[in-house]
């Protein structure tokens, strides 16, 4: 490798970090709109818990959902609008897609980290006292080991890319060209499921599905989509206009 | 290359939750040879609100916040798109002094494409003219004022005087003609002009691009691009 190209390599890593850090900008609190959603969410359940005699049953919520899609819509809004400002003045697309992703995917890593210790907390109060089990609602995440970690943030960097695919597309092709692509999209599926009927695959299909444990599924075949939307992202950034 | 370039274009978009201050800051981390004083006394002289939201801002205001940018970049290559939109004569004058003082001290390229052609007519060292997206002007600044003059007198003079030059444009009230014409003008011609009675004038740099361009099909805004 030519020290030129070394140069060129350090001086991407350092724009990524320029772009990263142009997103604490306007406050470093929007990192964590996410969070504050979550324990919105987490704060109603444990009012509407502690009224009602729920506790007798064996209650849960999926109240947890919440900061999947608050961390989907925020990454989404935050590219599609921070895209035009930092491209447009002098940044490139590269180093935007890095440095935007980069932190996107930290912000998973850290809610990953923060929806463990509430799960670990969960388990060492008895379900809050309530039988209320906010943070484990499906009952995948049973016990404070790394899978219970990995539960929970793999699919939070699964929406976090998405998110980054979303904005980028949403800006490429603007509101009524996504809108045609979301259109396509739906009907393409639409085709594969009609297909699938069609040769009558599902039982093979629910069949592969059963054999899949839930936690294999939510930390191992989640990387395929994800892997696919970052790809994708990319692809459908560098095209994009200012 | 592109870390060392910054392109304020008329439609900067700006981040929804941005103010002012957001945008100062971002520009901040964004350019290496940002001028952080330089870039807050610019702002005290736009009369610009720090926490007002961008998206309230005038066109005006925008276009300020964009001069601004560009200004305190010291990008070594900077491009202004029509930064001027909005701005009043007292805003457009200050951006041009602040532009041509920093400039002297921190010399660079300055790319300013306008409609503006006269305002900035003492500005531009090079003048490139695009006419429906073909260059029909590229050329040093001093030597383009020289070579279109406007010659006025009697008719039948003015005439002999431009036989042999282009002859841009004519119009005339009576037994008075005025030819814009394009051609070096030496002391020798200055000479036969006295001789023949015809005036000849420098045309401003607006006039000489209006005269350049209304020989297209269309004639269009001429779009003044200079370095």
């Amino acid at each position: 490798m030519t020290s030129l190209a070394i140069d060129r390599r350090a001086s991407l890593a350092g724009r990524a970090l320029t772009v990263a850090r142009l997103q604490l900008v306007t406050s470093p609190l929007l990192l964590v709109t996410p969070l504050v959603v979550l324990l919105g969410a987490f704060a109603v359940n444990l009012m509407v818990f502690s009224a009602n005699d729920l506790a007798s049953e064996d209650g849960w919520s999926g109240g947890v959902a919440s900061i999947y899609l608050a961390q989907l819509v925020t990454t989404w809004v935050s590219v599609n609008q921070n895209f035009s400002f930092t491209v447009g003045l002098n940044a490139t697309r590269r180093a935007f897609y890095l440095g935007s992703t980069a932190v996107a995917v930290l912000q998973s890593l850290l809610y990953g980290l923060v929806l463990f210790v509430f799960n670990t907390l969960e388990q060492a109060t008895g379900e809050w006292g309530l039988d209320l089990a906010f943070f484990n609602p499906i009952g995948m995440a049973p016990d404070a080991s790394p899978r219970t970690f990995l539960v929970f943030t793999v699919p939070l960097v699964f929406v976090t890319v998405l998110g980054v695919f979303l904005g980028a597309a949403s800006k490429r092709y603007g509101t009524r060209g996504f809108l045609l692509l979301s259109v396509a999209l739906f009907l393409l599926l639409g085709l594969v499921v009609a297909l699938i009927s069609y040769v009558d695959a599902w039982e093979a299909i629910a069949g592969w599905l059963s054999r899949q444990s839930p936690s294999a599924v939510l930390t191992g075949w989640v990387l395929v989509p994800t892997v696919l939307a970052a790809g994708g992202g990319w692809l459908v950034l560098r095209r994009a206009v200012p | 290359m592109l870390a060392r370039t910054c392109f304020v274009r008329k439609a900067q978009r700006y981040p929804d939750d941005y103010r002012v201050k957001h945008a100062l800051r971002a520009a901040a981390l964004l350019f290496p040879n940002w001028d952080e004083a330089y870039a807050q006394s610019l702002v005290d002289e736009f009369r610009l609100p720090r926490s007002r939201a961008i998206k309230k801002l005038s066109r005006g205001q925008l276009s300020a916040v964009g001069v601004v940018i560009g200004l305190a970049s010291r990008a070594p290559l900077t491009l202004f798109d029509e930064p001027y939109l909005g701005l009043d004569a007292v805003a457009r004058q200050l951006f041009y002094d602040r532009l041509l003082a920093d400039y002297a001290e921190h010399p660079r390229t300055v790319v300013l494409s306008t409609h503006l052609i006269d305002e900035v007519a003492d500005l531009v060292e090079h003048v490139l003219v695009i006419d429906q997206g073909r260059l029909i002007v590229d050329e040093v600044a001093d030597r383009l004022r020289g070579q279109v003059v406007l010659a006025t007198g009697p008719v039948d003079a003015v005439r002999a005087f431009a036989a042999s030059r282009t002859v841009l444009h004519h119009t005339g009230v009576g037994p008075v003609a005025r030819f814009t014409l394009r051609g070096e003008v030496d002391a020798a011609a200055r000479a036969e002009a006295e001789r023949l009675g015809v005036t000849v004038t420098p045309v401003s740099l607006q006039q000489l691009v209006v005269s350049l361009t209304t020989g297209a099909a269309v004639p269009t805004a001429p779009k003044e691009t200079a370095a």
